[in-house]
């Protein structure tokens, strides 16, 4: 039974899978992940706004996340030298 | 091996035996060492100058370490921490040596009371160092990027008005209010606490706490903004 069902699938799969090849979509695709990719076919007729929209998103988003980070980083080390300095007073013997 | 092992204990155990029976009231620093007073024996002083000496000696080079090693330090600050880290780690050498070389015990309960009252190593220079340290990190690295991402937030907030909600209007308004109050706690902060002195920590043992407390809170307020910005950032995503 279920392997009437999958034969049934294969054709509108494998015609999917062609549409996808022949129309350019897997290369956006690939193209936005690599960096690398020939435009996609589509793309002239878009406008450069709606192609390069996400990838600008994208960028503005990984630009928060890296000063983020970056004050993370320096908040750690803030606390550890914090923490020292708090250590230095309290484990001394001054009189 | 054995023998001369028992024979090295017993020694050790005699030496500490004839301290304990000379000093019998003497009070113990944190590494058990005796703390001396102006009429105990020459040995007692040298024994606890040594001690002294040696422990501030192991702090100065580590905490010289850091500082070398750490890029939040401003490049001013860095030169005013290790002058007084570098210079301190001299006096302490030179004092140990001297009180070693001490041959009466007034003149090394002098030397030995210095190595507290002019340097102040654990009370005044470590903590100091640690506090500029820290405070810079906030000031030249951590708030500025913080700054930054509000900015970069603010930004997005206006190209997606779509994806903005009460919320997260009200995370970017305390991102920003924890970051500028940060700023304020730290402004000068390093400046500060380099200005504290030996002399005027012995006036008022008091002297770092509140650069000590202002640095705590800054931190939480960045902590606090960087975590604004991260419960912004993944409703963004």
């Amino acid at each position: 039974m279920i392997g009437r069902a999958a034969s049934r699938l294969v054709g509108p799969a494998v015609a999917l899978a062609l549409l996808i090849a022949l129309t350019g979509c897997g290369k956006l695709a690939a193209g936005q992940g690599a960096g690398t990719g020939a435009p996609p076919l589509g793309s002239a007729g878009a406008g450069p706004a709606a192609s390069t929209a996400p990838a600008d998103d994208s960028s503005a988003l990984d630009a928060i996340s890296q000063d983020l980070d970056s004050a993370s980083t320096a908040n750690t080390e803030a606390g550890s030298n914090a923490a020292a300095g708090d250590q230095a007073a309290t484990t001394g013997d001054e009189p | 091996m054995f023998r001369i092992l028992t024979v090295a204990a017993a020694a050790g155990a005699l030496t500490l035996g004839s301290l304990a029976c000379a000093a019998p009231a003497l009070a113990s620093t944190g590494d058990g060492t005796p703390t001396p007073t102006a009429h105990s024996s020459l040995s007692a002083i040298q024994q606890a100058g040594a001690a002294a000496t040696s422990k501030r000696i192991a702090s100065l080079t580590t905490g010289i370490g850091k500082v070398n090693a750490t890029t939040k330090l401003s490049a001013a600050d860095k030169s005013t921490v290790l002058g007084t880290l570098n210079g301190d780690l001299s006096a302490m050498q030179g004092l140990q040596t001297k009180i070693a070389a001490d041959t009466d015990a007034a003149t090394a309960w002098t030397d030995y009371r210095s190595i507290f009252t002019q340097y102040r190593v654990y009370a005044v220079a470590l903590p100091q160092s640690y506090i500029a340290a820290a405070a810079d990190g906030l000031t030249d690295t951590a708030i500025p990027k913080l700054q930054s991402a509000a900015s970069r937030i603010s930004a997005a907030f206006a190209s997606h008005p779509d994806k903005v909600t009460p919320d997260l209007q009200a995370k970017l308004a305390d991102m920003q209010a924890k970051t500028a109050d940060a700023a304020s706690k730290t402004s000068g902060l390093a400046a500060s606490a380099l200005a504290v002195t030996p002399a005027s920590y012995n006036a008022n043992h008091a002297v770092l706490t509140d650069d000590r407390a202002a640095v705590r809170a800054a931190l939480a307020d960045t902590k606090a903004a960087a975590q604004d910005g991260r419960a912004i950032l993944a409703a963004l995503k």
